[in-house]
């Protein structure tokens, strides 16, 4: 596949990525107690990246490499970011403690753990119910 | 306004972001994510350095939205980095993964405190 067929899923896929995030930001919330809205963000991105990852190889040999572009590095990369929880941890740990910040940072990781491996396992219960009907 | 500049400086960041990541695997021969693991770490650096600026209100918040919500949004990832640490517990180590997990965050959140300050 050539470079260029590969940026575009790419980048189309971050663009809306990034744009349901800062939609997510603005309409739930960045309290620094609790930024809610990256906070979902990266949960939903890491789920459907679970899925994804998990399905595509199984299902598709054909659209599998171009569809991967677009939903996992373009869509739930753009979706999902370090840096901002980052950012929030760090002012969190300023201005309001260790505490805060080290509560958000579990339920972060706990919650986007589990959201990857809810979606592997839905990917492949997915996958599986797909073959016995076509069969 | 704001809309337009997420999305286009969000595919950017994404197309930065694969590159690089594809950049550094092929030069290392290495299972470990190291790709992810640079992205994240120079991206909370430099989101730390934008919201440094900007609250000093050096860099305007036009920009801060492009390069911060937009670029740095869409380069630093945390699926990747969830799916990849669930990869290495489960083909390497259950350590190796949970190191992956805490250590990208962990020192990430060292590289954004540096970044908010070292502007201030």
């Amino acid at each position: 596949m050539r470079l260029a067929t590969r940026l575009l899923p790419i980048a189309i896929g971050g663009a809306l990525g990034s744009l349901l995030r800062y939609w997510f930001e603005i309409h739930l919330g960045s309290s620094l107690r609790f930024p809610m809205g990256i906070f979902a963000a990266n949960i939903i991105g890491s789920f459907i990246i679970g899925i994804t990852l998990t399905l595509l190889p199984l299902v598709s040999l054909r659209a599998g490499p171009l569809l991967r572009l677009f939903l996992a590095t373009g869509f739930c990369g753009g979706l999902t970011t370090l840096s901002t929880l980052a950012v929030s941890l760090a002012e969190q740990i300023t201005r309001l403690g260790f505490g805060v910040a080290g509560l958000y940072a579990i339920i972060t990781v706990s919650a986007g753990v589990g959201a990857a491996i809810l979606g592997r396992i839905i990917g492949k219960l997915w996958y599986g119910r797909g073959r016995v009907v076509s069969s | 306004m704001a809309w337009l500049l997420v999305a286009l400086f969000g595919a950017l960041g994404a197309i930065v972001r694969y590159l690089l990541d594809r950049s550094v695997m092929r030069h290392l021969a290495t299972d470990f994510p190291v790709g992810t693991l640079l992205i994240n770490l120079s991206g909370s650096l430099a989101l730390g350095m934008v919201v440094g600026l900007t609250t000093r209100h050096i860099l305007p918040i036009q920009d801060s939205i492009a390069i911060g919500d937009g670029f740095i949004g869409a380069y630093t990832t945390f699926s990747t980095l969830t799916y990849e640490s669930l990869s290495l517990a489960s083909t390497e180590s259950f350590a190796l993964g949970t190191a992956n997990m805490v250590g990208t965050i962990v020192a990430a959140t060292i590289l954004a405190y540096i970044g908010i300050h070292i502007v201030q």
